[in-house]
């Protein structure tokens, strides 16, 4: 099983991209990480880590992220949770990475296979 | 320097970085979101509130906190940036009780190393780097004389560079202009640094 989260400064926008994946994929684990925890805009490593420590350890774990900023501080948080083998941190465009993930997973595909599905969607982060 | 001595110091750049809280998000308002000011000024306030508490006997331990501090934080790209610098500084002095000038070249290395690792930045891309890593190279060649109008020309020559990386970058050469405020974030750092050394 793999669970997805998505990273964005904004809390609207990581919502409404879990929204957007939902109505194609109603059973994906995926998840919203967006904004600080007084919904400013920003990305928190703490409410990541909150989202990550929630996942069942047997599940994989995919990371899509909006810009540059997000990025580092997904990257942060593997780097300091120890999660980097069970977890793929992807600079796979948001929008369509999440819905090309998001079926991908709900299909049953590994990581790996979702890694592959995504490689032609990666971006400059 | 003593640990105790630079606790002293994050005290003073706390201090500093909140006097120019809004010089800074002026700068980033130019050219990215407005909010490094804000960020930076968030994130030392922690890592003060936490180290004034704490009794630290070595380096890594003190380094490590403020790492966590201002990655836990700083909402945007400068608080993986500085928090990384850190957590590698942090690794470098482990143990550490005192540190000398020679090390401080060193620190700077496992600084520039952590900052490198998480934004993939090189010199010349207006970025608070331009400031790291002139500076360091200016303390190994030169030394402590000088170092702080050094430090402060290189915040200024980050006004005519074009950025290619972070939310800068986005503005292509309209970046150009405008002093960087990673950079001027990090004299402030580094100028409060050489203080504690030379002292």
């Amino acid at each position: 099983m793999v669970d997805i989260i998505v990273v964005s400064h904004s809390d609207q926008l990581a919502n409404g991209i879990v929204e957007l994946n939902k109505q194609m994929c109603q059973d994906a684990n995926i998840y919203a990480c967006g904004g600080l925890e007084d919904h400013s805009l920003g990305t928190s490593i703490d409410k990541l880590m909150d989202i990550i420590n929630t996942i069942p350890q047997d599940h994989e774990i995919l990371i899509l992220c909006d810009i540059g900023s997000s990025y580092m501080s997904a990257e942060s948080a593997i780097d300091f949770c120890d999660i980097a083998d069970r977890c793929h941190l992807s600079k796979a465009a948001l929008v369509e990475g999440s819905l090309v993930a998001c079926v991908s997973a709900s299909v049953g595909k590994d990581l790996a296979e979702i890694k592959n599905d995504l490689k032609d969607m990666i971006l400059e982060k | 320097m003593q640990v105790n001595e630079a606790i002293k110091i994050l005290d003073n750049i706390n201090s500093e970085i909140a006097e120019n809280e809004q010089y800074l998000s002026e700068l980033d308002a130019a050219i990215g979101d407005g909010d490094h000011g804000h960020n930076m000024t968030k994130g030392m306030k922690a890592v003060v509130t936490i180290i004034d508490e704490k009794d630290y006997s070595d380096f890594g331990m003190l380094f490590k906190d403020v790492a966590m501090q201002l990655i836990s934080n700083v909402g945007g790209a400068s608080g993986p940036l500085y928090g990384t610098a850190f957590m590698e500084m942090a690794k470098w002095c482990k143990d550490k009780v005192t540190l000398t000038q020679d090390d401080l070249i060193e620190l700077l290395n496992a600084a520039i190393k952590g900052i490198q690792k998480r934004g993939k930045a090189v010199e010349n891309e207006k970025t608070m780097l331009d400031v790291l890593m002139l500076t360091t190279n200016y303390l190994k060649d030169q030394g402590l004389d000088g170092v702080e109008g050094f430090i402060n020309s290189c915040v200024e020559k980050t006004k005519d560079m074009q950025a290619t990386k972070g939310r800068a970058s986005y503005l292509q050469e309209r970046s150009i202009g405008h002093i960087d405020p990673g950079a001027k974030s990090m004299s402030i750092f580094l100028i409060n640094m050489i203080k504690g050394i030379k002292a």
